[in-house]
């Protein structure tokens, strides 16, 4: 699954352990999930420095709420203050959106690794130490296995490769934000922004890898008929980013059918999208294709990877 | 007054006897009997070689006593210091055997002083033991008649008009504890038909009707004793009474919401790491976690140690590791439910997932009905064993085959509701001894849920919050077979339930009238008609082959899901014979 570039150019830190900033982004989060958070990613962080998996670690909580959040600051002081060397909480005083959320945290303080994850998640003791030790020479993203609902994507059970990582526990080489220039809120605002970056990295010439044995539980909830439960609002920005995504990567063929499929939708907010869209590819101001794109992309049964089941199955 | 008994081999006369016999001290000869009345005792001792001393407030009893030619003296009980410098008088330097208070202690004001002056008196004779033989007034019986509006006192008998004081078994054992007697030995007088048993054509002591029989089973499981009718016990005197203990235990204000039992053999540490971590991970922190580590070994126990001591204090904290030596699948949960402190206890296995708001949907659920059991719905998914790390890998979407709403007809035919799908009251063992039946060695979750929810009741939180793992190892899935060996331990779980009235809750009247009437429409004869001779044979045969099967089941030392489809396939062919069948 690697892509046609190399990552000759990736050198380990000269000297010393790696360093870590976890960063996570937050939009109207209650203060008791980020206190959970930090106190689960504080003790995954603290027992790998023991082990000397990782060096100096920082925290990085970034907040796109309209206003910021009361007792946040101390939160992560508090419970953080095991497994970190310095903590910040920032209010952007703007909805930058996920990926842009991440690249504004990734340009704080300097450090070799980023852990890009959600805020409703709880690191196992054992996430940080398991995530780094995947980290092979030519990988540039190493993803967490999600409890209690697994994504369904499919990985090589030797190598662990995949064809995309999940932004809601995902490792990053920093080397991977400077060869791609990180996320693109520009094109993707809430979703498959993960899968974009995870492609870009492969056509830079890194390998993407699932690594089961790094445990993080991601507080996903379930319908009364098993499947996971989405909100409304996220089912038209999951189509629109459907279509800017099959468009980038060269599958026109699939944008234009995903298209129809939404001009033809029930919900008004999805239909409404679907008119964006339209306007855009006859204004030309869709996003260009990438070089390449057909080597890294993979638009199967409407998913971006072969799963091994999905949610929606009959 | 005192009472004209005469020794019976089967009495508690008889019992108190053999007390003395089994505890006396060895150099002691002297045996003094407080409150000896008639002396009933008084012949059957003396031919143990012992000499018998009676003492009593009934001049007359005294007198007649003496005229037997055994020593006896007018004693007044109420005066404990008295006692003390009488006994020491009457005993002068002849060396101390045994005291006996039969029928004594419930008659004065202050047992625990004549108690206390006694245990002083008894240690200064070289630890000499006390006998007592006491009344209960926990007996069946009178728990029945309490319910009838009935308190009868009588002239003899359990509700003597003279009684002073009343003991249940906590109560004597703590009077005695706090009175400086440590518990030797209890030889307990049991009467199925106390004197208390009246009026004769009483349903609800008419242990035949389900009203009679529902009680009788609700008090024989709630505590010890239901059927004693005298305490017969020895007791050592101690060096110092115990620190004064409350009669009844303090509430525990601390005691979390929820006490969850995790049940493993210490062979999945992969997936026992993610159950813990699905509860780390919990909204609502109001629980506790009890590991309990079914016949493991050291290592494993070891292992199982490193792994709670992983998650951060504030979680790992919560958790205790409990080692569980021996019994079948439902051991782990009855020991954890002893040892346990929340309001509710809620069991899984160490393969099942909590999600996020397990405790928390289960204990808003609970806020509106705080004695039922609690039912949350849950997700089943499919997983196959591998070589990788986990020891698994998801082959299957999670889907929810169980109603969201608990119904408690609905299962009567199966089983609908996964351990992690509930959470009984913890009242209901504490309070009531309604534990896991250990006799059972698959469907315990099941049995117990039926038994659980028709006393509690259920409260539903319609959200699915938990999720179950079914192993599809080796491509034979656990509904591959439940065939004739899943029935035969189905049976057996029938008949462990129709052993007793089963209560139905409000609406079962409706429903069962819907039921029946869609049986009558479409069922015929068969459906209407009695258990006929050919049926009752066929479920005699099966019971016992059930029994026969449960038997071998119980000698296993798997539980595990898993391995209990193949284990039932194979042992149950062998042992019955029905190679033919699967």
């Amino acid at each position: 699954m690697s892509g046609p570039g190399t990552a000759d150019s990736v050198v380990e830190p000269s000297g010393g352990r790696l360093s870590l900033r976890v960063q996570t982004v937050l939009f109207h989060t209650e203060l008791a999930t980020l206190e959970r958070f930090v106190t689960g990613i504080s003790r995954a962080c603290e027992l790998a420095r023991k082990d000397g998996a990782v060096g100096r670690t920082v925290l990085s909580v970034g907040d796109c709420s309209p206003t910021p959040m009361a007792g946040a600051t101390d939160a992560i002081e508090r419970l953080g203050a095991r497994g970190f060397d310095e903590v910040a909480y920032v209010h952007f005083g703007e909805n930058l959106g996920h990926g842009g959320a991440h690249n504004r945290l990734s340009g704080g303080p300097s450090a070799d690794l980023a852990l890009v994850i959600n805020p409703d998640t709880y690191a196992s003791p054992t996430l940080v130490r398991e995530l780094v030790v995947g980290l092979g020479p030519d990988i540039g993203l190493v993803e967490a296995r999600q409890l209690p609902l697994e994504h369904p994507k499919a990985y090589d059970p030797v190598t662990g490769e995949t064809s995309w990582a999940s932004g809601s526990c995902v490792l990053i080489r920093a080397a991977v934000f400077v060869r791609t220039g990180g996320f693109d809120p520009g094109t993707f605002f809430m979703h498959v922004d993960d899968v974009d970056l995870s492609w870009r990295a492969r056509l830079a010439g890194f390998r993407v890898v699932h690594r089961p044995t790094a445990r993080v539980f991601h507080d996903k909830r379930l319908t009364a008929e098993g499947t996971l439960e989405i909100g409304e609002a996220e089912v038209r920005w999951s189509e629109e980013a459907r279509v800017l995504l099959a468009w980038r990567y060269d599958r026109h063929d699939l944008a234009m059918e995903t298209l129809a499929a939404m001009e033809a939708a029930g919900d008004p907010g999805v239909r409404s999208a679907a008119a964006d869209l339209r306007s855009r590819i006859e204004a030309d101001s869709m996003p260009g294709v990438l070089p390449g794109a057909a080597t890294v992309a993979e638009f199967i049964d409407g998913e971006y990877a072969v799963h091994r089941f999905g949610y929606g199955d009959p | 007054m005192s009472y004209r008994f005469s020794y019976d081999e089967e009495s508690p006369y008889a019992r108190a006897v053999e007390l003395v016999r089994r505890h006396r001290l060895g150099a002691g000869r002297v045996v003094v009997d407080l409150g000896c009345g008639h002396g009933a005792i008084a012949e059957p001792l003396a031919e143990l070689g012992l000499t018998y001393v009676g003492l009593d407030s009934d001049a007359e009893a005294i007198s007649a006593l003496a005229g037997r030619g055994f020593e006896a003296e007018v004693v007044d009980l109420a005066e404990p210091d008295g006692v003390a410098e009488v006994l020491a008088r009457i005993l002068g330097d002849r060396a101390l055997a045994a005291v006996c208070m039969l029928d004594t202690l419930e008659h004065l004001a202050a047992p625990e002083a004549v108690l206390r002056s006694l245990r002083r008196f008894c240690a200064e004779r070289g630890g000499a033991p006390l006998v007592v033989s006491i009344p209960n007034v926990t007996h069946l019986d009178l728990g029945v008649k309490l319910l009838m509006g009935r308190w009868d006192v009588t002239p003899t008998g359990l509700l003597d008009a003279t009684h002073l004081r009343f003991f249940s078994e906590s109560l004597l054992e703590q009077t005695m504890a706090r009175s400086g007697w440590e518990h030797l030995e209890a030889a307990d007088f049991e009467l199925v038909v106390s004197d208390q048993h009246f009026p004769p054509d009483a349903v609800p002591l008419d242990r035949a009707t389900p009203l009679g029989a529902l009680l009788t089973s609700l008090r024989s499981h709630s505590g010890p004793a239901a059927l004693v009718n005298q305490f017969v016990r020895a007791y050592a005197p101690t060096g110092t009474p115990a620190e004064g203990t409350t009669s009844t235990a303090a509430a525990d204000d601390g005691a979390p919401f929820l006490s969850v039992l995790v049940r493993t053999q210490g062979e999945r540490l992969g997936t026992l790491g993610e159950t813990l971590l699905s509860l780390a991970a919990q909204t609502c922190p109001d629980f506790e976690v009890l590991v309990l580590a079914h016949d493991t070994g050291p290592g494993a126990l070891g292992e199982i140690g490193r792994l709670v001591e992983e998650f951060e204090p504030s979680f790992g904290d919560r958790v205790r590791v409990v080692p569980v030596e021996g019994g079948g699948r439902a051991r782990p949960f009855n020991v954890g439910a002893r040892l346990a402190r929340g309001h509710h206890l809620a069991a899984l296995d160490d393969d099942d997932l909590a999600l996020g708001h397990w405790v928390e949907t289960m204990r808003d659920a609970s806020a509106h009905a705080p004695g039922a059991v609690v039912h949350v719905g849950v997700a089943v998914q499919p997983i196959a064993a591998d070589r990788t790390d986990p020891g698994y890998h998801v082959t299957g979407r999670p889907r929810c085959p169980y109603p969201l709403a608990f119904e408690q007809l609905d299962h009567v035919t199966d089983n609908r509701t996964p351990n992690c799908g509930f959470a009984v009251p913890r009242s209901l063992v504490a309070d009531m001894g309604e534990g896991w039946d250990e006799s059972l060695p698959v469907y315990e979750d099941w049995e117990y849920l039926l038994r659980a929810s028709a006393l509690c009741g259920v409260q539903s939180a319609p959200s699915v919050a938990a999720l179950v793992r079914v192993w599809e190892t080796g491509g034979r899935s656990t509904t591959v077979h439940t065939g004739a060996e899943w029935d035969d331990a189905r049976m057996a779980l029938v008949a462990r339930v129709d052993a007793r009235p089963l209560l139905l809750g409000p609406g079962a009247m409706s429903r069962l009238r819907r039921l029946v009437a869609a049986a009558e429409s479409g069922g015929g004869p068969a459906w209407r008609g009695g258990v006929g001779e050919a049926e009752h044979h066929e479920t005699k045969r099966a019971l016992e082959a059930a029994q026969a099967d449960l038997e071998a089941l119980r000698s296993s030392t798997s539980w595990r899901a898993t391995a209990l489809p193949r284990a039932l396939a194979s042992r149950a062919r062998r042992l019955l014979g029905r190679r033919g069948r699967s």
